[in-house]
């Protein structure tokens, strides 16, 4: 009997094993699975977490030998390996480029040149979205963007925008980009004149720069110009507008100059300088061939000349009428017999045909050009004697070598009409002169 | 006459009766092993492919590169570039453009992405999308994973 019971415990000692082992089995295997399976969420966690940690920046962006230079700066803390580059041309989207690239971005070093040494051509006048793909899958997205993309801060002034007659100015413009991309090709437009109430209106004289290659997001640029405005009375103005070259339409800024003369107070310089002057810069004389500006008429011959007078009393009504006696007059620096008079004409051309100081009065023949409050007048002389048109030949210039002085004398009456009565006024205008060759 | 041994047939008995019992446990204890091992070689196998089911879903990751739009020959078409940055290799089934209700459905049967490689998706579309408004991109793999992105409309 024992030796039988000894089986029954051997069977189930079997089947004790098998069932242990069985159900070991399969939870060892449970846990191995599990344990894979959390090294997979593991895993791939840690995937996310280094995609979420690459950081890149696109530092600068340039177009050098017709390709981008882009600079890259890893701000993140993993490495990253840029594996291809996408080229949109959103100026003309049809155009989309794909470059496999190689650039291994530490976070110690900038990767410049990147789009160097790629077939890709950057033109400036076009504008491009351009994708960084990282190896992990990350995508840096940056537009290189052409001026006629969309509307940019432009910020136009004059400096001063308050300036006497003829005096230069300069006109700055300031181009920031307020967008995100870098911009490409900025190249401002010469300013033109728009509107203005003043004589002249000069053209604009760039000083510089003419143009930036790129202009990353955030800068401005900054170009200027000389200018030159000539207006004979206060508050006259020029309007300037500015913008960029093939720049979006519409885009532009104005900046207006006004004239603002220095007035002389009563107590100071217009006391002694009287209230007309000599624009010496207008001076001409013709011995029979052309008008000629500068200082050096040939000698011994019969000349005429005309100068452009400015009344600078700014009053209402204030109009000078022209006497019949008003003349220049020339004295050598010795004085004496060579000095010559030549009496207002109403006009004398270059070949010195002459027409007298006349018009109809009354009273006739007198006061027959007036100049109004802050207007100029052109003023000419030829005739020998007062209310004459013709020069004998005792008033041709001296031989050549003769240095003279021009001096003209106005003689004049501030009225309100030709045959007013008014206040009569002369005034002496020097420092033109002479030398003849 | 000698008499028969009343012990002798109690033995027989005694092992008959054990034999039996013996036959019935080891019957019975194989039908149980059997059935424990066959239960739980089904549970390893249920256990076994959800876990690479699973596995392989979470680890199928698909990186939009870049999607532009363009006309050919009349027709529009959008072309979807797709980066699988993954270690598993992917298939494409669907592609939807989807914008404020405007949708374009794509659907494929073979467009398999290799691990560390990339894709690009040419199709055609007719729902047109009105400029410069944003264009939601879902992208359905086989595992049924869906990875979204957004561009702007030409």
């Amino acid at each position: 009997m024992k030796s039988r019971r000894g089986i029954g415990s051997v069977v189930g000692t079997v089947f004790a094993i098998l069932a242990l082992s069985t159900t070991v089995g399969y939870i060892t295997y449970s846990m191995n699975v599990l344990d894979k399976y959390n090294q997979s969420i593991l895993t791939t966690n840690q995937n996310a977490i280094d995609r979420s940690k690459e950081q890149i920046q696109i530092t600068k962006v340039t177009i050098d030998n017709n390709r981008f230079n882009i600079t890259a700066v890893n701000t993140g803390n993993i490495p990253i390996h840029l594996t291809r580059l996408w080229a949109t041309n959103t100026t003309d989207p049809t155009k989309v480029f794909r470059y496999n690239i190689n650039y291994n971005l530490t976070t110690v070093t900038p990767q410049s040149k990147i789009g160097q040494s790629l077939s890709l051509i950057a033109r400036t006048n076009q504008a491009y979205d351009i994708k960084l793909i990282s190896e992990r899958g990350n995508v840096k997205e940056f537009t290189v963007n052409s001026v006629s993309t969309a509307p940019l801060n432009i910020q136009f002034i004059a400096l001063p925008s308050y300036i006497p007659s003829g005096f230069t100015t300069t006109l700055v413009m300031l181009v920031t980009n307020n967008g995100t991309g870098t911009l490409t090709n900025v190249t401002p437009a010469t300013p033109t004149n728009t509107a203005g109430t003043a004589d002249s209106c000069g053209t604009p004289v760039l000083v510089g720069p003419s143009n930036y290659n790129t202009l990353p997001p955030g800068s401005s640029a900054t170009f200027s110009w000389n200018v030159i405005v000539q207006g004979s009375i206060t508050g006259m103005t020029c309007t300037y507008r500015a913008q960029l070259q093939n720049g979006y339409t519409g885009n532009y800024a104005q900046t207006v100059i006004t004239i603002k003369e220095i007035s002389f107070t009563s107590t100071t310089l217009a006391q002694n300088s009287g209230i007309l002057t000599l624009n010496y810069t207008t001076l001409r004389w013709s011995e029979g061939t052309s008008w000629t500006a500068g200082w050096g008429p040939p000698g011994s011959n019969n000349i005429a000349f005309y100068v452009n007078v400015t009344n600078n009393n700014q009053t209402q009504g204030s109009n000078l009428y022209i006497s019949k006696n008003s003349l220049l007059y020339t004295t050598t620096t010795s004085g004496g017999a060579s000095s010559q008079a030549y009496y207002i004409v109403n006009n004398v051309t270059k070949t010195l045909s002459a027409t007298a100081y006349s018009c109809a009065g009354p009273p006739a023949n007198d006061y027959c050009l007036n100049v109004g409050p802050g207007k100029s007048i052109t003023l000419q002389f030829y005739a020998a004697s007062v209310g004459g048109s013709t020069q004998p030949g005792s008033s041709k210039l001296p031989v050549p070598g003769t240095a003279l002085a021009l001096n003209l004398i106005i003689f004049g009456k501030y009225a309100t009409c030709q045959n007013c009565v008014g206040s009569e006024y002369g005034q002496l205008l020097p420092y033109n002169g002479i030398l003849t060759q | 006459m000698r008499r028969r041994s009343k012990y002798a047939r109690r033995g027989l008995a005694t092992i008959v009766t054990s034999a039996i019992m013996l036959t019935a446990i080891a019957v019975m204890g194989s039908g149980l092993v059997s059935w424990a091992n066959s239960n739980l070689f089904g549970h390893e196998r249920n256990l076994e492919s959800s876990y690479s089911t699973n596995v392989n879903k979470i680890n199928e990751y698909l990186a939009v590169e870049n999607v532009w739009f363009s006309i050919s020959g009349g027709n529009k078409f959008v072309n979807v570039t797709m980066n699988n940055p993954s270690t598993i290799g992917l298939n494409v089934t669907e592609i939807k453009l989807d914008a404020n209700g405007i949708i374009n459905d794509k659907t494929f049967t073979n467009q398999p992405v290799l691990p560390k490689n990339s894709l690009s998706i040419n199709f055609t579309y007719t729902n047109a999308y009105p400029s410069k408004i944003p264009i939601n991109i879902y992208i359905t793999t086989a595992r049924g994973s869906i990875f979204t992105t957004q561009v702007v409309s030409p």
